[in-house]
């Protein structure tokens, strides 16, 4: 073996050695044969995999509707609805573009709301509808109303977590309120939401419904996709039909199983249209697809009823915008009448329709039949359409054909009662025959709703003047969209209404007499709260309910409906009189009116079961004047009001004056009560209390006083506001009701700047309140005894609503914008910015008795 | 004549010699060894809670450790993550892409890989998980803008210049990144997925035997077996697995994070509900509550 080959054996055999145990340990860690192929690396590009979710085309469409009529649409806002306006804008304006608007029901009846529309619009209501509210929808519809009901999956009761951008929150409650309502057209809201994740519009709870989706129907002809943005899927009774149904690939979040679902449905005689999504209808979605073009097509359902049957307590919402005024058997019209016509214009006005007085029908306006039982002989071919004889036998005679009657011996007409009892002479028949029974014409009016020949006519016909003029009161107050139902104590039907006068013995007249004006009963208006009857003012200007009449020294009696105003009239005057209203759970609010419908008075001084009183309110007149009486709250009470003679001047008041001396006197020290007794002692009994003799007062020192006189001179107290006696004073003035005068140039009421004080040297009149500044005229400047350091009252504290400010500072005081003012807002109070006895001797004896007239006593 | 060249070797000669010839060699290759031949690793890194700028800026630098250090043959990914913030989780996907021209690369599933912790899982080779995992919620997460608005005395050259998008562009743009991120589990699972893209895109999460059956993972698996999956894909036997969290960050910044990785899995904070999420897109899955 050459040495070049055992060179080469030894090398070799050296790298054998030093490479095992590199061998040895890469076997032990590595596998040679076993490592399983990988699949290559992918290649992520979703650049190119995955395209742009493109934004939905906006189909051309032009809404040019024919308006063919004008009116409301009723739009539900009283059961929590989840929206806002920015939903409904768009629909709105295709409303607008078809004469109609939204009237918003925010609470009430919503019958008595139903009446002027065709249709009614509920979107997501949280709140369930009442069964009352059920039934009023109901009987709506079955009369040819039109409802749309719109829900929305995201439109739940939503409690947000406190971080306003959490991600958190808890659904409070899924209940779907609108079943309330649907469920009485077998339709129901699932309780779902629906989703497509193969073919959507951006986002699988945003459904495409196309081809077959689509049904004929007038409101989707020629539409070719309709998007939804989160839609509860529906259910509709037999006889309805799926109007947009989903494809097969849209399920349901309550099943998750493709159950093409429907969209929106109508019930079984087409008048009402569930949809089960809000926000298409809202910007921007309803740009999207042939959106607008169905939410126009809603548009032309809720306006396009053609079917509206209407009834009696419709009125007068069924009227065409002309209506004309007929007096059946052409009376000669008096002054009386005129108050109604006047009254009954104002009302009609109220709701868009002119009321014009005629002689004869004319076309295309509808009429207002206003007559006598016994002047209705031109009516009878429409009472006869309704079932209705009118039955006067022996026949009623005119005064002049009585007096020819009473020559020849044919018997006067005796009335008849209520009850027709024994007073009801045997061979006297005046009855109103009709399917309703036959009903005495005395005492009973009749309303009756004719809408033969293409026109809708009201005939109201009474047994006397006085009975006339109380069912067209009734009509005015069935007028306002949220009145009460007035006819609750009629006998009613669709079309027919058998009401109370409201007129005791009721005589069946021969013929409307409007000569005068009318006397009023004492005798309750039904329906219209217990009231005498009414007068025909126009209170309807007050927002008012009218009530009647109420004469000096009457009490009369009311009951205030939720958010009701009552206006009575008093035309008793000229008087002087305190005006008092009390009523269980009343929080009385009182108004007094002149004829012009200025606002004299103002009182809202006491809380709930407390009386509240205008009092010593000088009427100088035998005008109408007007009380209105509501509660603060608005809520429903019974009340009773009392028109009387004022007590002013009486000397019914017990008096206290409080010298308030415990101050620092600014002027060497000026206290008024000597000179205030003496003026009133002559008429009062007083009391003087003075702080530097008698000490502070207590808290009992007043009992028994229901006026105080706070005399503080030229005193000034570093206590101000907190001052412990004025703490005293006002806890009895708030408690028993006391009026409270104050005297002083710097009294702790005012002196709440703490320094701020102007020269005052003379005063100068500012109003004329006839009581209160009875003698003195504005203008006239009273020089004081010297001049006084006052505090400064700005004017802007001042209420104009409810203080009258007096006096100003005279020409020598010209920084002073406030020197006497007297309020009977919350609690009746005078105050004047200096002593009294530094006021000349002639207005002292004018003014103190005058303040007190105006408080009352 | 024949002449014999022969040497004689004394005993210790050949004692010497045999001790050059035979344990030098071998003694210098027992030497070299355990450095020409380290040990593989196998490196683990944990994608715990919420998916956010700084898990994603932890996750990455310990996937590019692992790339960088040539014992570290494999890497097991260990995910407990309701998702996060989209961007974060895609850079998450594609770290895991990157490491993947490397090396094998496993995801194993423990409680939760739901929506952007999905997203990351689907870039591993393999995916295993418990039985009792939830996995998917494969979707988006966006608020919408509100309404727009201009002022007097603030002046903007476009109308979005405020608000950066539209209403409807947003819901574009966040069905746009619902198919990206379908993409990506497309990508992912490539022929393994059982499941079409509409149902996934339903954002269910599903339990790991009904993953198996999608084809979203590829077995059930405990963690361990998870990283000896991930050996076998490296084509080793004898590992070392290997926190690359520890090698990566000092103790001073676990501040960042206010835990270890590696510490056992604080249940409530994994599956709480966000409190704070800022305007964004996001791979989230909420759990949200209900009394319904």
């Amino acid at each position: 073996m050459s040495r070049i080959i055992r060179s080469i054996l030894l090398f070799g055999l050296f790298l054998i050695l030093l490479l095992s145990p590199l061998v040895v340990r890469y076997l032990g860690h590595y596998r040679l044969f076993s490592r399983e192929a990988r699949p290559p690396v992918p290649v992520y590009n979703p650049g190119e995999a995955v395209s742009v979710v493109p934004t939905p085309v906006s189909r051309l469409f032009t809404d040019e509707p024919e308006v063919t009529s004008s009116g409301y649409v009723l739009l539900d806002m009283a059961h929590g609805n989840y929206m806002d306006e920015t939903d409904i804008t768009y629909l709105d304006s295709r409303l607008s573009l078809r004469g109609h608007q939204f009237a918003r029901f925010t609470g009430g009846d919503l019958a008595t709301a139903l009446r002027r529309v065709n249709a009614f619009v509920v979107i997501a209501p949280l709140n369930r509808f009442t069964n009352a509210e059920i039934a009023a929808v109901r009987d709506f519809v079955d009369r040819g109303g039109r409802v749309l009901m719109v829900g929305d999956p995201t439109r739940f009761n939503v409690i947000f977590s406190d971080d306003f951008f959490s991600f958190s929150y808890t659904i409070e409650n899924d209940d779907i309120a609108l079943n309330s309502l649907a469920n009485e057209f077998d339709i129901i809201f699932t309780g779902d939401y629906l989703y497509n994740t193969v073919n959507n519009e951006g986002n699988f709870r945003n459904i495409i419904i196309e081809g077959s989706g689509i049904s004929e129907h007038a409101l989707t002809a020629g539409l070719r996709q309709i998007a939804f943005y989160g839609s509860h899927s529906l259910m509709v009774g037999n006889g309805g039909r799926a109007l947009l149904t989903g494809d097969r690939n849209t399920w349901s979040s309550a099943t998750d199983r493709p159950v093409s679902p429907a969209l929106a449905v109508l019930n079984q005689n087409g008048r009402v249209l569930a949809v089960g999504d809000v926000d298409f209808l809202a910007a921007p979605y309803y740009t999207s697809l042939d959106n607008s073009e169905f939410v126009a097509r809603i548009a032309d359902f809720l306006v396009g009823s053609s079917e509206r049957r209407f009834v009696l307590r419709d009125f007068p919402f069924f009227y065409s915008p002309n209506v004309n005024l007929i007096y059946a058997g052409s009376p000669d019209l008096g002054p009386s009448a005129f108050d109604d016509i006047i009254a009954l214009q104002q009302a009609f006005r109220n709701v868009n329709i002119r009321l014009n007085l005629a002689a004869a029908p004319a076309a295309n306006h509808d009429i207002l039949y206003l007559g006598l039982y016994n002047q209705a002989s031109e009516l009878e071919d429409f009472l006869k359409q309704a079932g209705i004889t009118l039955v006067i036998d022996p026949p009623i005679t005119t005064d002049d054909e009585d007096k020819e009657d009473d020559s020849t011996g044919t018997p006067t007409p005796t009335p008849t009662s209520d009850n027709g009892d024994d007073t009801k002479k045997e061979k006297d028949v005046r009855q109103i025959q009709s399917s309703l029974g036959n009903i005495q014409m005395s005492g009973t009016s009749l309303i009756l709703l004719d809408e033969s020949q293409g026109q809708r006519r009201v005939i109201v016909l009474a047994a006397s003047k006085a009975g006339l003029e109380s069912t067209v009161n009734r009509l005015i107050n069935m007028m306002p969209l949220n009145a009460s139902y007035t006819l609750a104590d009629c006998l009613v039907q669709d079309t027919l209404a058998l009401c109370p006068s409201g007129v005791n013995n009721e005589e069946v007249e021969a013929e409307l007499d409007t000569g005068g004006a009318p006397e009023p009963s004492a005798t309750p208006v039904p329906g219209t709260g217990t009231t005498p009857a009414p007068d025909t003012g126009t209170e309807d200007e007050l927002g008012a309910i009218r009530q009647g009449t109420i004469s000096l020294g009457q009490t009369v009696n009311g009951t205030l409906e939720p958010d009701e105003l009552h206006s009575w009239v008093f035309n008793g005057g000229p008087a002087v009189i305190d005006i008092t209203v009390q009523g269980s759970n009343l929080d009385a609010v009182l108004e007094l009116y002149d004829s012009n419908f200025e606002l004299l008075e103002y009182r809202d001084s006491t809380f709930s079961n407390q009386a509240e009183t205008i009092r010593a309110v000088n009427i100088p007149d035998g005008d109408n004047y007007y009380i209105v009486v509501y509660d603060y709250f608005g809520d429903p009470s019974d009340y009773t009001l009392t028109v009387t003679t004022s007590e002013a001047g009486s000397g019914d008041a017990s008096i206290f004056i409080f010298v308030d001396d415990d101050g620092t006197p600014a002027a060497g020290g000026i206290r008024s009560g000597e000179a205030i007794a003496a003026v009133l002692a002559a008429q009062y009994e007083t009391t003087i209390w003075t702080t530097s003799i008698d000490g502070p007062l207590s808290e009992n020192t007043l009992a028994g006083y229901n006026v105080i006189i706070w005399d503080s001179g030229d005193y000034r107290t570093s206590n101000e506001v907190f001052d412990p006696d004025m703490l005293i004073i006002f806890g009895h003035v708030f408690d028993a009701g006391a009026a409270l005068i104050i005297f002083g140039a710097t009294p702790a009421l005012l002196d709440f700047d703490g320094g701020d004080l102007v020269a005052l040297s003379d005063i100068e009149a500012t109003e004329d309140e006839p009581i209160l500044m009875d003698g003195i005229a504005i203008g006239d400047v009273y020089a004081l005894d010297r001049t006084y350091q006052v505090v400064n009252v700005l004017l802007e504290d001042i209420d104009p609503e409810n203080d009258l400010l007096l006096f100003s500072g005279g020409p020598n005081s010209p920084a002073v914008t406030f020197a006497g003012a007297a309020s009977q807002a919350e609690i009746s109070i005078f105050f004047l910015l200096s002593p009294y006895v530094a006021l000349p001797t002639t207005l002292q004896q004018i003014l103190l008795p005058n303040i007190l007239a105006w408080m009352g006593f | 004549m024949t002449e014999t060249n022969s040497r004689s070797f004394s005993p210790l000669y050949l004692i010497f010699v045999f001790l050059i010839a035979i344990l030098l060699p071998l003694g210098l290759g027992l030497y070299l060894a355990p450095r020409v031949v380290p040990q593989p690793k196998i490196g683990v890194v944990r994608l715990t809670y919420e998916i956010n700028s700084f898990t994603a800026d932890l996750f990455k630098k310990q996937m590019a450790y692992a790339r960088n250090d040539p014992a570290f043959k494999a890497v097991v990914v260990i995910i407990n993550s309701p998702g996060g913030t989209a961007s974060d989780s895609e850079e998450m996907f594609l770290e895991m892409l990157t490491t993947r021209e490397q090396m094998p690369v496993v995801a194993s599933i423990d409680f939760i890989a739901a929506s952007g912790g999905y997203f990351t899982a689907v870039g591993a080779d393999e995916i295993y998980a418990k039985s009792s995992a939830f996995i998917g919620n494969i979707g988006v997460i966006g608020l919408l803008p509100g309404g727009v608005f201009i002022e007097d005395d603030v002046l903007t050259t476009g109308p979005y210049k405020y608000f950066g998008s539209t209403r409807d562009g947003d819901v574009r743009t966040i069905e746009t990144l619902k198919f990206a991120f379908l993409n990506a589990v497309q990508t992912g699972r490539g022929d393994v997925l059982q499941a079409d893209p509409e149902f996934l895109s339903r954002a269910e999460g599903f339990d790991g035997v009904r993953s198996l059956e999608l084809g979203l993972i590829d077995g059930i698996a405990s963690t361990q077996n998870a990283i000896d999956r991930a050996a076998a894909l490296a084509g080793i036997k004898n590992y070392e697995a290997v926190e690359i969290f520890d090698l990566v960050y000092d103790p001073e910044d676990f501040f960042f994070f206010a835990y270890h990785p590696s510490q056992q899995i604080d249940l409530e904070r994994l599956w709480a509900q966000p409190t704070d999420l800022p305007p964004g897109y996001y791979y989230r899955y909420l759990k949200i509550n209900s009394v319904r």
